[in-house]
């Protein structure tokens, strides 16, 4: 996936729904490794590769709200 | 090609491969209960070396690849190439190849199709699961991973039942979406939409290349 920029008020929206993740659980993102909440919202925050895949993660997520 | 035979590499060098180790041992199970012939590269063995071996002495009619992956190539133990686009190698002679490995799907799956499989089942993104740090120990133990799990084996069940590449890729895409609304309902446990949003994501990013009505 191309890096892309996000606009910041999605980058908030992201950062406050992966807040609401339990402590106990831990996203594995394959060769990227695994994760808890703090360090994905560290990568989105960054604006890294893995922090854009999480954000896109969210957005599908989302979109599929309005289909449900 | 021998088609009751199958392969499965199966390296368990990090947290997530031990995940995919574990998930495929219930495949294992399922397959010698059914007379499946079983090859089992498991943990140091699945490396490229004993699985081009055993493609050419055995002639497996479907290879379940665990690993890392990237959209070129697919990995084992200690993330060393197994199947790689740029790697000149002979025709791998077997049918059905299914990838649980990141990105394979939108290269190396066409690839291989090319080249002489004749269907392809995995993901063209990363391959993502949520699970409960408390189960590291206990992956079969982990309700939240298990649902990725059972999205994930159904293809390999269905494919020993018989079904063609389609309705096992069908079979798939159902048990996401009954996984998703269970995980809607009110019985759903805490931090479920994060566990939706993974297997969204998989659903959407899982494909089929090459012949679907290809079968063991």
């Amino acid at each position: 996936m191309e890096n892309e920029v996000f606009d910041k008020d999605v980058i908030n929206l992201v950062i406050a729904r992966l807040e609401s993740m339990p402590d106990s659980m831990k996203l594995a993102i394959g060769n990227k490794g695994d994760f808890d909440k703090f360090q994905l919202i560290d990568h989105v925050k960054n604006g890294d590769s893995l922090g854009n895949t999480v954000i896109k993660m969210q957005l599908l997520y989302l979109r599929s709200l309005k289909k449900f | 090609m021998n088609t009751d035979t199958i392969l499965i590499t199966r390296p368990n060098h990090d947290h997530v491969t031990n995940y995919l180790f574990y998930w495929s041992k219930e495949i294992i199970a399922l397959a010698s209960k059914k007379g499946f012939n079983v090859l089992n590269l498991d943990s140091k063995k699945a490396i490229r070396k004993n699985l081009i071996s055993m493609i050419d002495k055995k002639k497996p009619a479907l290879i379940y690849i665990n690993g890392h992956g990237d959209y070129d190539k697919v990995c084992g133990h200690d993330n060393k190439i197994l199947l790689q686009v740029n790697k000149k190698e002979k025709k791998l002679k077997t049918n059905i190849i299914y990838t649980l490995s990141c990105n394979c799907g939108k290269i190396l799956g066409e690839h291989l199709v090319t080249n002489g499989v004749s269907a392809f089942i995995g993901y063209t993104e990363a391959f993502m699961f949520n699970y409960d740090k408390n189960n590291t120990c206990n992956p079969l133990n982990d309700d939240i991973a298990n649902k990725f799990k059972e999205s994930s084996n159904i293809i390999l069940d269905s494919l020993l039942k018989g079904n063609n590449v389609h309705e096992a890729y069908d079979q798939s895409q159902s048990e996401f979406e009954r996984q998703i609304s269970f995980l809607r309902s009110s019985d759903a446990p805490l931090g479920s939409e994060h566990i939706i949003a993974s297997l969204i994501w998989n659903k959407t990013f899982q494909t089929v290349i090459g012949d679907k009505d290809s079968r063991l």
